[in-house]
């Protein structure tokens, strides 16, 4: 009897043991922010030169208010473009530039912030399904995107910052002798999705930092080593 | 197949009256992994915990046996994710954890049975199965399966006390490929109770 109790003792603690060192993994809502980037082509990649970016503001896919204010997001634009041309070393092209059909460039940047409420959205490069209009010169100002089909996953109130990098002569050649009133099929070169950062003081500072680290990632995917 | 089952029963039944002594055995389990197993989790664990019930042969130093353990493998790392076949680059915590359940038959021949340092060699054989998880933000990854495996083990037991005696012991747990999943392996050192 005394050693059946000892055995039930001993069994019971080392399993207490064990269950109350069992590794909880995320301790903070910053141990979720992540950066993430998908790429469709490497030689793409090299090739691109110059770029465009919608600079008046960001667009918003949102069923709460944990979005970037006007002000905000002009400060995060102002960023992304000063490291298109630090990080990335892309040359820019202005607005008159490309109104007037002066210069045409190789990528068409928007970005889009995303706060959803316990839903799930969907991200599917390299094909998109294309925004209502995309800003680009004859295809309408830019809208809200779309997101539809293929890989999916969720967030949560935390939010996502995108960078779409709209590759101009594929989506151009996609989309020729489209009507009007249909949606054109956007390319993208590459995407980059910043996870966690929104709602979380919608940081400028942290937003700016995962900007800088998925450019980074942009010139490790150039490599094209692991 | 009618054959091999008949085999084996006559065989159980042959062991079970030549049985003389059974041990119960609680061991709290450390474990090093290695190869691939190194490779996706390097850190040493000290979650684990085992059960074991062994018959010991009269005649003979050898005893069967039959167990139940369980480790934990536990790594948090910040590397960066690069697939150009994938093409995807990521940046964040990965929390990876990997969790091992040897299910074992046993076999181990005792070297100095009765005394107070007994020494023994053995060989487990059996399935282990494995749950490997990588949490990374919001998304888990999770791969599991049942291996076919094999532990060879040394170790020694010690008379201490009259009600329990202590065992260490030496495993070299080694689940073989199985479908998709990359083989594992881990040394396992067991501390435990023997009743």
């Amino acid at each position: 009897m005394k050693t059946l109790f000892l055995k039930a003792f001993m069994l019971s603690s080392l399993i207490a043991l064990l269950q109350s060192c069992y590794p909880g993994g995320a301790e903070y809502t910053s141990d979720l922010d992540i950066a993430i980037s998908r790429y469709d082509s490497v030689e793409s990649l090299r090739a691109y030169r110059t770029y465009y970016l919608v600079e008046d503001s960001i667009a918003v896919t949102s069923n709460t208010k944990d979005t970037l204010t006007l002000v905000q997001q002009l400060a995060v634009l102002a960023n992304v473009d000063t490291q298109l041309q630090g990080i990335l070393e892309l040359e820019k092209v202005t607005k008159s530039e490309l109104e007037s059909g002066t210069k045409v460039p190789d990528l068409f940047i928007q970005l889009s912030q995303i706060a959803v409420q316990q839903s799930g959205f969907v991200w599917q490069p390299p094909y998109y399904p294309g925004y209502p209009g995309w800003g680009y010169p004859g295809w309408g100002y830019p809208g809200y995107p779309w997101y539809g089909g293929g890989y999916s996953y969720y967030s949560y109130s935390n939010g996502t910052i995108l960078l779409d990098f709209i590759d101009v002569e594929q989506t151009t050649k996609e989309n020729e002798g489209i009507g009007n009133d249909e949606v054109p099929v956007l390319i993208l070169g590459w995407q980059g999705a910043l996870n966690g950062v929104l709602s979380r003081a919608n940081s400028v500072p942290l937003i700016n930092e995962g900007v800088d680290v998925l450019f980074d990632q942009y010139n490790t995917a150039k490599a094209g080593t692991e | 197949m009618k054959k091999y089952i008949i085999t084996l029963l006559l065989g159980l039944t042959g062991f079970y009256a030549s049985a003389q002594q059974s041990d119960f055995i609680l061991t709290y389990q450390m474990a090093l992994p290695l190869g691939n197993t190194s490779d996706y989790i390097s850190t040493f664990s000290g979650r684990g915990v085992g059960l074991e019930w062994k018959k010991h042969l009269l005649t003979t130093p050898v005893s069967f046996g039959f167990s139940v353990n369980w480790n934990v493998l536990y790594q948090k790392v910040d590397d960066r994710y690069n697939s150009p076949e994938e093409g995807i680059v990521a940046d964040g915590k990965q929390y990876r954890y990997h969790n091992t359940v040897p299910i074992l038959l046993h076999a181990n021949y005792y070297f100095n049975e009765d005394g107070i340092v007994n020494p023994f060699v053995g060989v487990g054989l059996g399935t282990y199965y494995i749950n490997q998880r990588t949490s990374f933000g919001q998304w888990a990854f999770i791969e599991q399966n049942w291996h076919f495996g094999v532990a060879p083990e040394v170790g020694v037991v010690a008379d201490v006390s009259s009600s329990f005696n202590m065992l260490f012991t030496i495993r070299y747990n080694h689940a073989f490929k199985a479908g998709n999943a990359t083989d594992h392996s881990y040394l396992g050192f067991n501390v435990g109770f023997v009743f």
